[in-house]
């Protein structure tokens, strides 16, 4: 099993670890920041060559095994590396699923062989996972899912679409969850694969998002073909596997300000901007605004600090770290939303070479996804209120009936 | 056990819990003292003041909790006056600890014996320090060493000893401890929106008082006083959620718990979303305080988040329990008014919100 036993890790050894990661940051990254709109193409060749790096420093696959290229470390310091690459803006989108979710599930489920083949490549950013999951009738009733893997010869035929697949472009590999038994009810009948996407019968069309990256498309399948060495879990046993997938990223590292311009840059803007000859940072809305933004921050500094105490002394992170997407998101379009209030009408232009963390127009076009990918807000509320709060489930009609009669 | 008890275990080191033993000790006390009946009679009567249970944690210790242990106290520290402020906050019940904590500690230069009363529970303590209006300005004009004019709306003036207040002299603000037992005070008890809070008008005329401070201790003692009260707010916000969570799981409508609905469930979540932010809110200010760094902008973050997220709670666990919620039998009421008595009594979110943003211009400025 991928999942290392952790151990108690004093304090002093992860800052240690943290000030180390800092130091070789400092001297490495600064060369792989993405500087203007590269296209890309050249944006992924500079996020591999980084990859390729840090793979070589161990900085990459960090918690993965060491057999399969990894730095055989643990769950804390691969988020205390990654709180510290947060610190520059890397081309590393990329290979966020791929070694965050995908690859690490394969290393769970995998066989033997196969892991020691590819995992490393993944590491190095060589070769990318995408993860196809959601369908057009299942995202966040993800076991509605449709596509069929039907027995045939030594393997398995998939017919069917699947979509919002990050990056499935440039992916090598595919990690897929399919129907194979629609006689069950629709958790039961679930088994994953992994598969090669350049596989006959593989369709990838991109979808153009209301943002400016190229990143999400639908791939359809018609009659793929899969050997049953590729596959991940057992027949029908899909829902655990995907269950894994969704538990090994127990602490995602996230961003108070949603991934979007920091606080700062908004108050920069107030002072310099005025309404009807007031200074706007005098207006009680801006005002407002500014106190609420930084209480977002402070807050959720504290609990990713807490979380990492947590993880520190041996222990998983609260409950409360659940509550920090449902805020980043929407702190960072409340505060996107006045920013282009505050620049007036120069905020309609789109610089296409501007970056969403750094420009308002752009961080205001591009947050409505942050509210939906990885969990919808009204989904993350409901999950809040049933895990943590205690709360009843929804109605839900399709429960236990057959799939193939809901 | 009683304080000196606890003041010689203190002593003997950190082998044992004295924080946790108080908080279980006080947990176990609550539980038992503070009963709908007893909290509903406090409502009748304004100016109201629970002494029983005042005589009570005073012998466990809790107002000598935080203070120094040269001034009698117990020595526990900051966290241990926050962990009691939320308990008192979850019961609502009105124990003058934050006051003894703040007061013991701007008389500890000027009047250690004082100062000892206060940390003994003797002296009963109340604050006013920033109730009014929105700017620096104070209603209490200082000259010479005698205030005039009137302090309203603060907790335990109706029972209080003594006041630490802010007082004006020319364009100077001070911090000045009033002994409330001199003739030129006049109370006066008045009906509020919380009779438990045992607040009245004070009125003073000529008052001699003790000049403990300026700028500099004021804000000391607003930003503690803030603080500890964040976590009295957490603690009546937390006591919500679980209130409302309870009725949610066991009133049925419609054939299922309220609770199945998302209007009910999702009003919950964004309860346990708004506590958490404001709990995380409150612990780094906490820290920012301990560490003696420039706290302002992580307390006044603390004290707004905290109100937003108890009167919030407070409001919607009346929605939630529906008529039952607006009865006077029903728990619900009680953390309504104690929400607004906390959000006012240390000067509303605009004062502090108007705080932390200039604050946060300045560092701006000089980064």
């Amino acid at each position: 099993m991928l999942n290392p036993v952790e151990t108690l890790q004093p304090m002093d050894d992860i800052d240690a670890y943290r000030t180390t990661a800092r130091a070789w940051l400092s001297v490495h990254a600064p060369k792989f920041v993405a500087r203007g709109a590269l296209p890309v193409e050249e944006k992924l060749a500079l996020g591999r060559r980084w990859q390729a790096l840090k793979a070589s420093a161990g900085y990459s696959g960090i918690a993965l095994p060491k057999p399969y290229g990894g730095a055989g470390g643990t769950e804390l310091q691969r988020v205390t590396f990654a709180d510290e690459e947060l610190a520059y803006d890397l081309p590393t989108v990329f290979f966020g699923v791929s070694l965050n979710m995908t690859v690490p599930t394969f290393a769970i489920y995998g066989r033997e062989s196969a892991r020691l083949e590819l995992i490393p490549k993944a590491i190095r950013g060589e070769e990318i996972w995408c993860q196809l999951f959601s369908e057009p009738g299942a995202g966040s009733d993800l076991a509605g899912l449709r596509l069929t893997a039907k027995r045939h010869a030594d393997g398995w035929l998939l017919n069917g679409q699947k979509v919002w697949t990050s990056w499935a472009q440039f992916s090598e590999w595919g990690y897929i969850a399919t129907r194979t038994d629609p006689d069950l009810p629709k958790h039961k009948g679930l088994t994953c694969f992994y598969l090669k996407m350049n596989s006959p019968g593989i369709e990838i069309r991109p979808i153009k998002r209301i943002g400016c990256d190229q990143e999400i498309n639908e791939v359809f399948f018609n009659d793929v073909f899969v050997p049953d060495t590729q596959r991940l879990g057992e027949v029908n046993g899909g829902f655990q596997v995907i269950i894994t997938t969704l538990m090994i990223e127990r602490f995602a590292l996230s961003d108070a300000f949603g991934f979007g311009p920091p606080l700062g840059d908004f108050i920069t803007l107030a002072q310099r901007t005025s309404v009807r000859g007031r200074p706007a940072i005098e207006e009680g809305v801006v005002r407002s605004a500014i106190a609420s933004s930084y209480i977002d921050w402070l807050g959720q500094g504290t609990i990713n600090a807490r979380a990492m105490a947590a993880m520190t002394a041996g222990g998983e992170p609260g409950p409360e770290g659940s509550i920090r997407k449902l805020l980043a998101g929407q702190s960072r379009q409340r505060l996107s939303t006045l920013a282009t209030d505050l620049i007036g009408v120069d905020a309609l232009e789109l610089d296409p070479a501007a970056n969403e963390r750094s420009d308002f127009t752009q961080s205001w076009m591009d947050v409505p996804q942050l509210r939906i990918a990885g969990g919808t807000d009204d989904i993350l509320r409901n999950t809040i209120a049933e895990k943590i709060l205690g709360l009843p489930q929804d109605y839900r009609p399709d429960k236990g009936v057959p799939f193939n009669q809901i | 056990m009683n304080q000196q008890a606890m003041a010689g275990i203190a002593d003997q080191g950190a082998e044992f819990d004295i924080s946790a033993l108080l908080l279980e000790q006080g947990k176990k006390l609550l539980e038992d003292r503070a009963t709908p009946q007893r909290l509903r009679n406090l409502l009748e009567k304004p100016g109201s003041f629970n002494s029983a249970l005042w005589a009570e944690v005073v012998e466990l210790g809790w107002p000598a909790a935080a203070i120094a242990e040269n001034l009698g106290g117990l020595g526990l520290g900051l966290r241990v006056l926050c962990d009691l402020a939320g308990l008192a906050g979850r019961y609502t019940v009105s124990l003058p600890i934050i006051a003894s904590a703040v007061v013991a500690g701007a008389l500890a230069n000027c009047d250690k014996a004082r100062g000892e009363l206060v940390a003994a529970g003797s002296t009963i303590a109340a604050l006013d320090l920033c109730n009014v209006g929105y700017a620096n300005d104070a209603a209490l004009q200082l000259s010479g060493d005698v205030v005039s004019g009137t302090s309203r709306g603060c907790a335990f003036s109706a029972v209080a000893d003594m006041l630490l207040a802010v007082a004006q002299a020319g364009g100077e603000l001070h911090l000045v401890a009033i002994d409330l037992s001199h003739s030129g005070v006049e109370r006066h008890i008045i009906p509020s929106i919380d009779n438990a809070r045992a607040s009245a008008r004070l009125r003073f005329d000529a008052v001699p008082v003790l000049v403990v401070g300026g700028g500099a201790e004021i804000e000391e003692a607003r930003l503690t006083a803030a603080l500890a009260t964040a976590f009295e707010q957490l603690g009546g916000a937390q006591r919500c959620l679980e209130l409302a969570c309870d009725f949610a799981r066991e009133r049925k409508a419609f054939g299922q718990p309220i609770g199945a609905f998302q209007a009910v469930k999702h009003k919950l979540a964004d309860f346990y979303t708004a506590i958490e932010l404001a709990r995380g809110c409150a612990f780094a200010a906490l820290e920012a305080l301990q560490a003696g760094n420039a706290a302002t902008k992580q307390v006044a973050a603390a004290r707004i988040a905290a109100t937003e997220a108890y009167e919030f709670a407070a409001r919607e666990t009346i929605q939630v329990f529906g008529a039952l919620g607006i009865t006077w039998e029903a728990p619900a009421h009680h953390h309504y008014r104690r929400s607004r008595s906390l959000a006012l009594e240390l000067g509303a979110s605009l004062y502090w919100r108007d705080l932390l943003v200039d604050s946060l211009a300045v560092d701006l400025g000089s980064s």
